[in-house]
């Protein structure tokens, strides 16, 4: 009997893969997810690990989600709902804190309670940041242009890019030093870029802690600063840099994507693990499922990060030798933990007022750079960090269909975590360990803590890259360093969303414009795929 | 006032002498103001051990210089025994490396030919002033369609490689290709020395290709030892520009410059004697010349904070240690002491080293470059004594304690990690000198004593470097220049920023 053929096959059903499938088949075609897990969604799930309490226990808030693709597919009608949270607060050893709120006066206000010259620079730092967030936005929902190509389209799509480096001074015009300002940015260490605005160690330990979350650097390394941007540019209703939760955890974004592929007609099936793509003369016609199923469709669409794609789920013999040492090269460095905690009522954190909003937002104990940089030291002793740089926030504060009344769910996301430890590989023992000094350093700022904890749940890098499939439980599936951004993501000259082999294409976050929440890497990739197809996307702003 | 000059230089480090070559040769009337007793700056016998040759964009526009160079191997000690001993030669360094690193000797001569073009083209974008964007000039525009097309000749792959490795850091780049972790920590060496990088910083490789532009594109050949050490080429330098009719005043301080209408006026010398000149070129660093020289009365406040934030903390020291004897090093004859020894055994050993340097702390195993320049060279020998300079990697500017008391711990560090291959090295002293950044900055008036009068990477290089806006070798105030290793292309004995300089003010008079 002959098998059916679908449009298009989408490996994996994260966020990125259910944006490239949903859009596909929003345009007509007839598409098939395929996931290897019983549930669908990644690094973006809720899951009721324990029971009467949702986990975040991947991705935990979300603000990268490009609005475009919200609107696009219609995602508020299926369900997502996202509750922006009010702002953030670093705990001090001293019984004081610090704390950003959503109102820029506020924080200006609260920052010089620390220091009246930080307040004064947070002005223009927040103007020049912003200014970044504007150049990349754009350059987010582009498809980056071959350098070395002669083709107009390439020609004119890196004019484009140039542009919009260009672009943008205080009138809206072509700027020189604005210029410099962008080469700066993306080429800085996040500790030197703060030092020209900032004077208190608490600042500068509070806003350097975007630039490292996911990421194998050190606040003092080259190429931090646009780590931080990669965590500022998302935007909740329309604000820029605003974080939010959605509403019944990470799971809920998937979950409308996941509703809006089924309503175009789009089918996914889970519990079916790909093994292999299948090539025929050079063209990718299918895929082989590890139960034995074999998949056909004229387009085979990889979400799993490059390396999967091409050294797992790709016979190497299809593939050019040089490509694969570069696939081979590709750095995808796990160095994030997380501990997902039920708690039977709201801990107390003394330092921070009853009432004050910055407690609402997403906690940290670090106070110095000097601190995150000895974290990041002992990370690349193959240790976890002694002394982490945590995120912690409680989603059950403003959102309250994560646990039972009276009761919460603590999302704790921990820099730096090894993949692979210097004294052996991760075993129980270690990762209770691990778990127990997490839990301790926290109960330092929350005497009642311990005592709240009805489970929790401990994430390793290697638990990430087992479980959920991010290689080496990368979250970003790929360091973002210069030599992995934008034309240069995943592998240079391979940034357009196709493999070298034909019909195959990329659409994870190893590949432009890289890792969170975001569902861009995934709808470039089907922009790509459709224009290859020579079908026309009405009405999309991707 | 007194007499007239065209052109007063202030300081006389080796780019001051070549921009007051390139200059007298068009017949200006130049003065140089030193104000140490001697010329040559930070090139001098106490601090470089060993200097790659003018390049010959550089030669041909100065007068010829003379003195004999000679090639130096590079060897990376092992505590083995096992020295991996490089020249830069290609039938020696296949042998050497065939025996002692198999695996790696195909991917080593790739990877040198890859770094050695990309090399050549950053090269080629050091020998003008750097283009400003945007500047709706021409000229401008035209250097920036070369640039572009000097990087895109190379060809759709390697294009594509050089667009990677820009802010790549070296460990990557030699963990994919070497086995051989001798081999990695040598070349991570030289990728890190001078700077505040460790070899997994982001921005590492960019050095290394810096470096290898100044030494003949080679990973370990351009490497040079000059008779008469470093001095004899300052000499001939200065020989040959007071041939040219150059003045050059040294034990003067100048005290700062005089701005009329922000225009240079000429410069006011510490004793405060007056010299007018209405153009002024200093090659003092950024920080000296616009805090110190220029005063920031002339400056605006986005100028000042960025030339403040200019980062040029040195992390250097160099340990002078004149030897009774010689001392005696596992497994390397007395000749191959003359050499360049390099402890610097892996690139984990480095990336320690540099943690402790972060925090502004003294590593206990520092990293190394050391040699007794005197078997080779009589005429460096002190009183008879052979003399050891040891290059000392990281020492933090204003490490934590001070350095008047953490001066015994660094040589102790020192002696104890150097005893690990020459175990009688201790018996064999009779004097040792330390000198600290902290002591650079004091002694030659470099700010941070940064041997490149500021970091290199790319933030502060070439349309960068200093700082964007004045990095055409000008500055805010008319007639006021700078040639020093603070601008672009940046440190090194190169001379490439003098002479650049040298054009830039001669298009102007």
């Amino acid at each position: 009997m002959a098998k059916k053929i679908y449009d298009a096959i989408v490996v994996g059903a994260g966020h990125n893969g259910l944006t490239a499938a949903s859009y596909m088949a929003k345009a007509g075609l007839d598409v098939l997810v395929l996931e290897k897990n019983d549930y669908i969604g990644g690094a973006a799930v809720s899951r009721e690990l324990f029971p009467g309490w949702k986990y975040s226990n991947c991705s935990y808030v979300c603000s990268l989600l490009r609005p475009e693709i919200m609107r696009d597919l219609e995602l508020y009608k299926y369900g997502l709902q996202i509750i922006p949270y009010e702002g953030s607060a670093t705990m001090m050893k001293n019984g004081d804190y610090y704390a950003h709120y959503h109102d820029h006066d506020m924080t200006v206000k609260s920052i010089s309670r620390h220091s009246k010259h930080d307040a004064e620079a947070y002005d223009r730092y927040s103007r020049d940041v912003m200014r970044q967030c504007k150049i990349i936005k754009p350059l987010l929902k582009m498809t980056p242009p071959d350098l070395t190509s002669f083709k107009p389209k390439d020609i004119l799509g890196a004019l484009e890019f140039a542009k919009h480096f260009a672009a943008k001074d205080e009138l809206g015009g072509l700027g020189e030093k604005e210029i410099y300002d962008t080469i700066r940015f993306y080429t800085m260490s996040i500790s030197d870029y703060l030092d020209e605005y900032f004077e208190t160690d608490i600042t500068k330990a509070h806003l350097a802690g975007s630039a490292i979350i996911g990421t194998a650097l050190g606040p003092c390394s080259p190429g931090s600063a646009y780590v931080l941007l990669h965590h500022y540019m998302g935007e909740v209703d329309g604000s820029i840099g605003s974080w939010g939760y959605a509403r019944g955890g990470m799971g809920s974004i998937t979950k409308a994507m996941g509703e809006c592929l089924k309503s175009h007609g789009g089918t996914i099936q889970a519990s079916s693990e790909v093994t292999n793509v299948i090539v025929k003369n050079g063209r990718a016609i299918g895929v082989a499922t590890a139960n034995g199923d074999e998949f056909y469709a004229k387009k085979v669409v990889s979400n799993l990060d490059v390396k999967r794609t091409f050294l797992k789920i790709t016979d190497e013999s299809d593939l050019e030798p040089d490509f694969v040492e570069r696939v081979k090269n590709f750095k995808i460095r796990g160095s994030s933990g997380k501990l997902n905690i039920a708690l039977e009522g709201l801990p107390t954190f003394p330092s921070i007022p009853k009432d004050d909003p910055g407690g609402n937002g997403d906690l940290h104990f670090t106070e110095t750079i000097e601190e995150m940089e000895g974290a990041y030291d002992d990370w690349k002793r193959g240790q976890w960090s002694k002394m982490p740089y945590v995120d912690m926030c409680l989603p059950s504060k403003s959102d309250p269909t994560m646990a039972a009344p009276g009761k919460h769910f603590m999302s704790v996301f921990i820099q730096y975590v090894p993949f692979e430890l210097a004294n052996g590989g991760w075993n129980e023992q270690r990762k209770q360990d691990f778990g127990n000094h997490i839990i301790n350093r926290i109960a330092e700022y929350s005497p009642d803590f311990k005592d709240l904890i009805a489970h929790y749940e401990v994430r390793t890098p290697k638990d990430i890259h087992d479980e959920v499939g991010l290689t080496e439980g990368n979250i970003f599936q790929g360091e973002l360093t210069m030599d992995q951004l934008m034309f240069n993501r995943p592998i240079t000259g391979y940034a357009q969303y196709r493999a070298p082999i034909k019909d195959l294409y990329m659409c994870s976050s190893s590949t432009h414009p890289g890792g969170g929440v975001m569902g861009a890497p995934g709808a470039n990739a089907a922009r790509e795929i459709l224009s290859d197809m020579n079908i026309k996307q009405k009405g999309n702003h991707y | 006032m007194t007499k007239v000059y065209d052109v007063i230089i202030i300081g006389g480090g080796h780019n001051a002498l070549v921009c007051a070559n390139v200059l007298a040769k068009k017949n200006k009337k130049v003065l140089i103001c030193e104000a140490r007793d001697t010329c040559g700056g930070l090139l001098t016998n106490s601090l470089s051990n060993f200097t790659p040759d003018f390049s010959s964009k550089v030669k041909s526009e100065i007068d010829n210089i003379s003195v004999n160079h000679t090639a130096v191997t590079s060897i990376a000690l092992s505590e083995t025994g096992h020295h991996l001993k490089l020249t830069g030669n290609f039938s020696e360094d296949k042998e050497t490396l065939e025996q002692l690193a198999p695996e790696d000797v195909d991917r080593y001569f790739k990877l040198q030919k890859k770094l050695s073009l990309f090399s050549k083209t950053l090269g080629s974008f050091m020998h003008s002033s750097p283009p400003r964007i945007l500047h709706k000039n021409f000229s401008d525009y035209f250097k920036l369609f070369k640039l572009a097309l000097n990087v895109r000749i190379m060809g759709r792959n390697n294009f594509n490689e050089f667009a990677r490795m820009i802010g790549l850091n070296i460990a990557d780049e030699l963990e994919d290709n070497f086995k051989n972790t001798l081999l990695q920590g040598l070349i991570s060496h030289d990728a890190i020395t001078g700077s505040n990088l460790g070899p997994r910083s982001p921005g590492s490789l960019i050095n290394l290709l810096f470096r290898m532009a100044n030494h003949s594109n080679s990973l370990f050949g351009g490497i040079q030892q000059v008779k008469g050490g470093v001095n004899a080429v300052i000499k001939s330098l200065e020989d040959n520009v007071i041939k040219r009719g150059v003045e050059i005043k040294t034990s003067s301080s100048v005290k700062r410059c005089i701005i009329e209408n922000d225009h240079v006026k000429g410069v006011e010398l510490e004793n405060g004697t007056l010299i007018h000149a209405d153009t002024v070129i200093s090659s003092a660093d950024p920080k000296s010349t616009y805090f110190c020289l220029l005063g920031t009365e002339h400056l605006d406040t986005d100028f000042k904070r960025r030339i403040k934030h200019y980062r040029a903390k040195g992390r250097v020291a160099k340990l002078q240690l004149t030897l009774k004897k010689v001392p005696e090093f596992t497994n390397l004859e007395l000749a191959e002491l003359s050499q360049r020894l390099v402890i610097s055994p892996s690139i984990d050993y480095i990336e320690e080293n540099f943690n402790y340097s972060k925090f502004e702390n003294l590593s206990p195993e520092p990293i190394l470059e050391l040699s007794v320049p005197s078997i080779e060279d009589d005429s460096l020998c002190k009183n008879g004594m052979h003399i050891m300079n040891i290059q000392i990697q990281y020492a933090p500017f204003n490490v934590k304690g001070g350095w008047e008391t953490k001066k015994t711990e660094c040589i102790d560090n020192v002696l104890t990690t150097l005893e690990k291959y020459a175990p009688d090295i201790r018996s064999c002293i009779a004097e040792q000198e330390l000198i600290s950044p902290n002591d650079i900055e004091k002694n030659f008036n470099v700010t941070g004593g940064h041997w490149h009068h500021g970091e290199i990477q790319i933030d502060q290089l070439f349309m960068l470097r200093p700082i964007p806006g004045a990095a055409q070798y000008k500055t805010p105030v008319t007639g006021l220049y700078m040639c020093g290793a603070g601008t672009h292309p940046g440190g090194g004995m190169t001379g490439i920023p003098g002479k650049n300089a040298a054009h830039e003010v001669l298009k102007n008079i």
